[in-house]
């Protein structure tokens, strides 16, 4: 896509070196995170210049805060206006406090506290980055201002934009077009609609979502086998149709899960995150085997009275308490 | 290879249940031959008598309901 969006991969070279990056500060950043973080706003950072919009969608915890306000002050201090958008105030502060502790790494090419401009939407210069809530810009938007257009806008849990009713969502909709760049950032991008998602998606730019409803509808599907499927067969069309809908979120999503880290990374999560959970859960005993059993017949007998069975005791008991000896 | 998720406990039962079933029907179409109704009936003792014998909990449950049906229906 060609637009004025023109970035020079010269001024984040400094994202090569994270060592070097953090015997300059003094605000608690640790190399180990911050590789991985410099290395996700590297291709941020060349993705947008490429003239995409990103979905950020990282685990909990894992930084999405840190890796765009590096993001945000490059793109600034190339003479560009970025805006956050934050969902409340405390976030709000808190934005402008990840801005503000990267300043003094960032001072040799032109940060300041200057550039951080709090409060609500407003006029925007060039070199600024605005952190405004979810609410100043539904405000604005109602207010029918037209303030809002930027090089870059960054949303923060962006999944509160979902539900196609909501007023931030409207204000999305019809203010996002005045960004030439978007970067959204949430660690859940869809609860249990698809289409939550899609809308993400489309907002960042993505067209071509068939691929992804098509595995969704695979998945689906595995719900209405019947016994004596092949299994095999099913395996390799869930597994080729997610493929496919990879390759074509790829693209517009970065995602980190804890699971993806590197060793060392994960030990900062503690040790629940290096094994995988255990539920232990106890076998049925007789008695409650009996109980369940009398369920089923129950059910069994209902169908015969009502012409219709509307539940099966099996799929609301966990599978291992019905392990007998 | 089909998938199977059954319980073994849960397939005893239904099939403990099934004899249970196919004993009631044979009831009903016994209805109006009182010879024939008292032949179904001792057969359902049979059938529950060894069922009570055995101990787990599918025979116990078709046991108890088949010692039920025979006072109620029979």
């Amino acid at each position: 896509m060609m637009d004025d969006f023109q970035i020079d991969a010269r001024r984040w070279r400094f994202l090569d070196n994270p060592a070097r990056y953090i015997e300059r500060e003094t605000g608690g950043l640790q190399i180990e995170p911050l590789k991985r973080q410099f290395k996700t706003a590297k291709e941020l950072l060349s993705r947008l210049a490429s003239g995409r919009g990103i979905l950020l969608a990282d685990d909990v915890g894992l930084g999405k805060t840190t890796v765009s306000a590096l993001v945000a002050w490059v793109i600034a201090l190339q003479d560009k206006r970025v805006r956050i958008y934050a969902p409340n105030e405390v976030l709000r502060r808190r934005w402008a406090e990840e801005l503000e502790r990267h300043i003094p790494m960032l001072a040799h090419i032109g940060a300041s506290s200057d550039c951080i401009k709090q409060g609500d939407v407003g006029k925007l210069n060039a070199g600024r980055i605005q952190v405004a809530t979810h609410y100043s810009l539904v405000k604005s938007h109602d207010y029918g201002e037209q303030r809002t257009a930027c090089d870059l806008m960054i949303i923060d849990e962006a999944h509160r934009a979902k539900g196609d009713g909501s007023a931030f969502n409207e204000a999305l909709h019809n203010l996002g077009g005045r960004a030439k760049r978007k970067l959204i950032l949430t660690a859940t991008p869809f609860s249990i609609r698809l289409t939550e998602l899609e809308q993400l998606l489309q907002f960042v730019g993505a067209t071509k979502l068939d691929a992804v409803r098509l595995y969704a509808a695979e998945l689906k599907r595995l719900y209405v086998l019947r016994d004596g499927h092949d299994i095999p067969a099913e395996s390799k069309r869930l597994v080729s149709a997610a493929r496919e809908a990879i390759e074509a979120l790829q693209p517009y999503v970065i995602r980190h899960c804890i699971e993806d880290l590197s060793a060392s990374e994960r030990t900062h999560f503690g040790a629940d995150g290096a094994g995988r959970w255990e539920i232990l859960t106890t076998a049925a005993t007789q008695e409650d085997l009996s109980l369940l059993l009398r369920m089923d017949r129950l059910l069994r007998l209902t169908q015969e009275r009502r012409g219709e069975r509307r539940n099966d005791p099996r799929f609301h008991v966990g599978w291992q308490h019905l392990a007998t000896k | 290879m089909a998938a199977n998720y059954s319980v073994q406990a849960w397939l005893d039962a239904r099939a403990a249940f099934n004899v249970v079933d196919q004993w009631r029907a044979a009831l009903g179409e016994a209805a109006g031959d009182p010879v024939l109704i008292e032949q179904v009936r001792l057969d359902g003792q049979e059938i529950q008598s060894i069922y009570a014998r055995r101990k787990d909990p599918a025979a116990e449950l078709a046991a108890e309901e088949l010692a039920w049906r025979l006072d109620e229906d029979a």
